[in-house]
């Protein structure tokens, strides 16, 4: 009984965790059709960023949270202007440039601070139990940080002009443009927003775990996952397709032993996408 | 293209009964000399990254056959896997030699291709794309949950090599491997179905409305694009006789993808070229040492930025840009200064 | 057109590859002094640095320290050493290159490294060239120390002494404990401890109880594989064999959120501290690890002194892999031993000695039935514990001779 307690509780956490890590690709991706195959790297950095900060200017983590969002969505924009902007459709030279950046970042970072095991501080402490679930605050923040988020970037893509503007810009490019619709300049908010939210992510997670100059490789390979399922011009999609990995993640380990657990994941998500290969939610792109 | 050729007309050397002979000797000199390197470097070190350039080439122009159809497959590592395990396991746990190994290995690597291939013809281009990503990615876990059959996360050992302990007998043979294959491949572009192939990647309607069965030649370019990576997964096998799943996962394919995007996708040779550049810089950048990964990713964003079709397309530009300053040269002498 | 940019590029490779060949050519030595190069197989980039860097800094002290004493002495002359590192970007295809490298290039004839189940790689290329390597880590799987390798020895430290002085620290400090749960990454390795596990924890009357719990390597979220290891109520205690500080922190904080403050004995070299940044110091009550104290009064006379030079130059956090130092040392001895620089006759010197002089003390050198071959060199092991919020040694473990 405990056990499944304790994997529902991570299925919602583990969920969230995905969610909140996925939403800044999608952004650039589900909105507008870039692939930023960096945004593993990109997350990365927003951890070691957010220490560095705390370690430096001596400010608690929560201040540190949202100066890190700031800094990282900078070099968001700057990766906007002059790695995505120029090669929009052009999907060879993007996936150029994003391993081009990853390795820079990875190295970078490796060489810097590669050897040391680092962690932000825990953004709360205690445990709480409820019944027979036990949970630690640290968690619940987590959790509750991506659900907020979540329900912002909602908002804002429904409910907001710029948000419009995104949907429009997904479903027809050159259509949205001849609108009078910006699209660079919608396209550089998208980036800093992705590039904010993957700092944000990455600060969390390099609380509650640890930092590590490849911890973007595993996360890429979620957020691809989850960008796929919910499909293009969904954000929405973004929460049940993390819903499905948080689940599979937290229950498979239960279920099977070792290695085995994650190639029936992938060979899940492989299934699905021959059901339905344009996502969920979203609808399909010309690429 | 030349943006110049609309303004200026400069006309090309005509050619004479001596330049007509200078191509086809600089052609057999070369042929002397790749024939001849195993005795030329007496280094069998580089001997070994020249055999491991050579399964690469044949690697990346099979990747790159495939997207000639329109697809863009990110499983090739994990196609090349296949290929080494089969023969791997094959050799170790059965005991087969590596003549039967690998070409069994190759066959059976192209027929899970085609096998795959077929449900995710249908997917459009970036969904392809993505598709066999995690295709890819499920073939690394597989291989990792193989338990003693495929020694998991810390690979394979024990596999018979094929050549004692001389790398030169190895070379000769993946020499020639290479060359066949690059003829294989080049007559397969060039053939019939190759342009049908091509004329599917540009419009999918008029193919389909000429008749051209979209799917079937889609399966058809996987096929043999995974046939070759399977041929060179189980020459890597048999010549490393040591096997990781780390050698063929999500990385491994994105280098094989850079290969082929450096040196050039339009071109047949720019697979080839990439591989040979992105091998044997990094060589170089052993001085480096932690710094040597920055070495590629300079290389990779000159050539985004200054080299849109790669670096084969390196000697039309310096020409392009040797006729600029020609014609800038012309009009200033035109012009009286 | 097309054949003839094809045509200048292949000329232009051309003259790429025989300005190699020229290149490739290996430095000569200057002459007078005597030297004696060890080849270091490493990560210097990649994945593995973290492990792998500061082996390299280390062993680089060591080498300090035996040249500051004039160095190797074989028959009357005296041999400096230098060490030579070659990169393996942490990939099996970067050892293979970095053995072909040094074998063929540097021409090294003892080699440091690989590290665990990259060193099956650099066999391949080592033992027919008659080039003795010395594994820094070994996890028992094929290839990496065992009957088809002659020409490797474990200078380092393995799994199988890890878990023997985990083992004697469990049954010492925890004599309740019957029964554990096993823990492990899925990396091939099971297959070999588990039973060899099962052997040395039967002989201090403690079973294994429910299914050897195993993740996958690349796991950084460890909810789920806490949740499974609670649920095996009847263990007393968790044996973790194997793994990396992340693993080791992500479980326990899990652990201890769940509730389970059960004792959890990690036979890996994770530094207490290190852990600490992850779980915070309460989750550390209950938990050990084999791993290397700075400041141990008990630390061994040349192991301390490598120590006090890595904490000068890089500081008390920095990681204590320890391992290639000893692996040199032991090459030191050998090749005093046998009076020679040939690999054949040091292996055979080593083959017949019982004991050697580690920088640890004298350790035995053993093996043949767990391992498939007598290259074992089991030196003692140092468990570790969080007491009054200090990273502590909770004593030496005297391994003895493994079988």
């Amino acid at each position: 009984m405990a056990l499944v307690v304790a994997t529902v509780t991570n299925l919602l956490i583990l969920s969230s965790m995905y969610i909140v890590v996925a939403l800044g690709f999608a952004f650039l991706f589900n909105m507008l059709g870039i692939p930023n195959f960096a945004h593993g790297a990109i997350y990365m950095l927003g951890g070691y960023i957010g220490l560095a900060l705390i370690s430096a200017v001596g400010i608690n983590q929560w201040v540190a949270l949202i100066l890190t969002a700031v800094v990282v969505g900078a070099f968001g924009l700057f990766l906007e202007r002059f790695c995505f902007r120029p090669f929009v459709g052009d999907f060879n030279r993007i996936v150029m440039i994003c391993v081009a950046v990853i390795v820079i970042l990875q190295t970078g970072v490796n060489i810097i601070a590669g050897t040391q095991i680092l962690s932000l501080p825990p953004f709360a402490l205690g445990i709480l139990k409820v019944g027979p679930a036990s949970v630690s605050y640290e968690r619940i923040v987590t959790f509750a940080i991506g659900a907020v988020l979540l329900g912002i970037i909602i908002w804002f893509v429904n409910r907001t002009k710029w948000g419009k503007q995104m949907q429009a810009i997904s479903q027809d490019r050159l259509g949205a443009s001849l609108q009078g619709i910006n699209v660079h300049r919608v396209s550089a908010l998208a980036s800093f927003i992705g590039c904010a939210l993957a700092a944000i992510a990455g600060c969390l997670i390099g609380a509650y775990l640890n930092l590590g100059p490849f911890m973007g490789d595993f996360m890429l390979v979620k957020v691809l996952i989850l960008a796929i399922l919910a499909g293009a011009g969904s954000i929405s999609g973004i929460f049940i397709a993390g819903l499905i990995l948080g689940t599979l993640d937290s229950a498979l380990p239960v279920l099977i032993s070792g290695a085995a657990g994650d190639a029936i994941a992938v060979g899940i998500v492989v299934v699905l996408m021959l059901i339905r290969p344009q996502g969920f939610f979203g609808h399909e792109v010309e690429m | 293209m030349s943006d110049n050729q609309l303004s200026t007309y400069i006309p090309s050397e005509p050619a004479t009964a001596r330049s007509r002979l200078i191509k086809p000797a600089i052609l057999a000199g070369l042929v002397v000399i790749i024939a001849l390197l195993p005795l030329l470097l007496g280094s069998p070190y580089l001997l070994h990254i020249l055999i491991l350039t050579l399964i690469y080439i044949i690697a990346a122009v099979s990747l790159r056959t495939i997207t000639i159809s329109g697809q863009f497959p990110l499983a090739h590592g994990a196609f090349m896997g296949i290929g080494a395990y089969l023969a791997g396991m094959a050799s170790k746990h059965l005991g087969w030699s590596p003549w039967l190994t690998i070409p069994l290995a190759a066959l059976v690597t192209m027929g899970i291709g085609m096998l795959i291939g077929y449900p995710f013809a249908r997917l459009r281009a970036l969904y392809y794309a993505l598709g066999s990503l995690f295709f890819g990615i499920g073939v690394v876990y597989i291989i990792q949950a193989g338990g003693t059959w495929t020694g998991g996360y810390s690979g394979l050992t024990g596999i018979h090599p094929m050549f004692g302990g001389s790398k030169t007998a190895y070379y000769y043979f993946f020499l020639g491997l290479a060359i066949v294959s690059l003829l294989a491949l080049y007559r397969f572009e060039f053939s019939r179905i190759g342009t049908n192939l091509k004329a599917i990647a540009q419009s999918h309607l008029v193919a389909s409305s000429v008749g051209i069965n979209e799917g079937w030649f889609r399966v058809l370019a996987v096929g043999v694009g995974c046939f070759f990576a399977g041929l060179a997964g189980a020459g890597y096998a048999h010549y490393n006789m040591v096997l990781s799943p780390a050698s063929f996962n999500f990385m491994a394919t994105l280098w094989l993808v850079m290969y082929v995007l450096i040196g050039g996708i339009d071109s047949f040779a720019g697979p080839i070229v990439g591989t040979i550049i992105l091998i044997l810089i990094p060589e170089f950048a052993r001085g480096l040492k932690e710094y040597s990964p920055f070495l590629s990713a300079v290389l990779l964003l000159i050539v985004v930025y200054l080299m849109p079709k790669g670096l084969v397309s390196l000697p039309s530009l310096v020409r392009a840009w040797y006729s600029e300053r020609r014609k800038g040269k012309k009009i200033a002498h035109v012009s009286g200064n | 057109m097309k054949k003839k940019s094809l045509l200048i590029c292949s000329v232009g490779l051309v003259i790429i590859l025989a300005a190699l060949s020229v290149i490739g050519c290996p430095a000569t030595q200057p002459a007078g002094e005597k030297t004696l190069r060890v080849g270091m197989i490493l990560g210097i980039t990649g994945f593995f640095t973290v492990r792998e860097v500061p082996d390299m800094n280390q062993a680089q002290f060591a080498a300090d320290i035996i040249n500051e004493q004039g160095g190797i002495s074989v028959n009357g002359d005296k041999y400096k050493v230098e060490l030579v590192v070659v990169d393996t970007k942490s990939t099996m295809d970067g050892v293979t290159a970095a053995a072909n490298k040094l074998v063929f290039d540097e021409k090294v004839k003892f080699i440091i490294g690989p590290t665990a189940f990259f060193a099956a790689a650099a066999g391949s290329i080592c033992d027919p060239n008659e080039v003795l390597r010395f594994i820094t880590w070994c996890v028992n799987t094929p290839g990496e120390v065992d009957a088809s390798t002659p020409y490797a020895f474990l200078g380092g430290n393995g799994s199988v002494m890890t878990s023997v002085a985990a083992i004697k620290y469990l049954k010492a400090t925890y004599p309740d404990v019957k029964k554990v749960s096993f823990f492990s990454p899925d990396d091939g390795s099971p297959a070999v401890m588990v039973p060899i596990d099962t052997k040395l924890l039967a002989a201090e009357g403690i079973s294994l109880v429910g299914d050897p719990v195993l993740y996958p390597n690349e796991t950084q979220e460890f909810s789920a594989f806490a949740a499974k290891l609670n649920a095996i109520e009847e263990a007393d205690a968790v044996f973790m064999q194997n793994g990396l500080v992340p693993h080791i922190g992500a479980t326990v904080k899990s652990l201890r959120e769940l509730g389970n403050y059960k004792p959890y004995i990690g036979s890996l070299p994770a530094r207490i501290s290190q852990i600490e940044t992850i779980t915070g110091e309460e989750a550390l009550k209950d938990v050990a690890t084999i791993a290397l104290t700075p400041g141990d009064p008990d630390m061994p006379p040349v192991a301390k002194e490598i120590i006090d030079r890595v904490v000068a130059k890089y500081g008390a956090d920095y990681q204590l892999e320890m391992t290639a130092p000893n692996c040199l040392w032991i090459i030191k001895e050998g090749i005093e031993a046998a009076q020679s620089l040939d690999p054949t006759v040091v292996k055979e010197k080593l083959e017949s000695m019982d004991e050697v002089e580690t920088i640890w003390g004298p350790a035995k050198i053993c093996g043949e039935q767990t391992f498939g071959i007598k290259h074992v060199v089991a030196s003692p092991q140092s468990v570790q514990i969080l007491k009054n919020g200090v990273e502590t040694t909770a004593g030496w473990i005297d391994l003895g001779y493994i079988p």
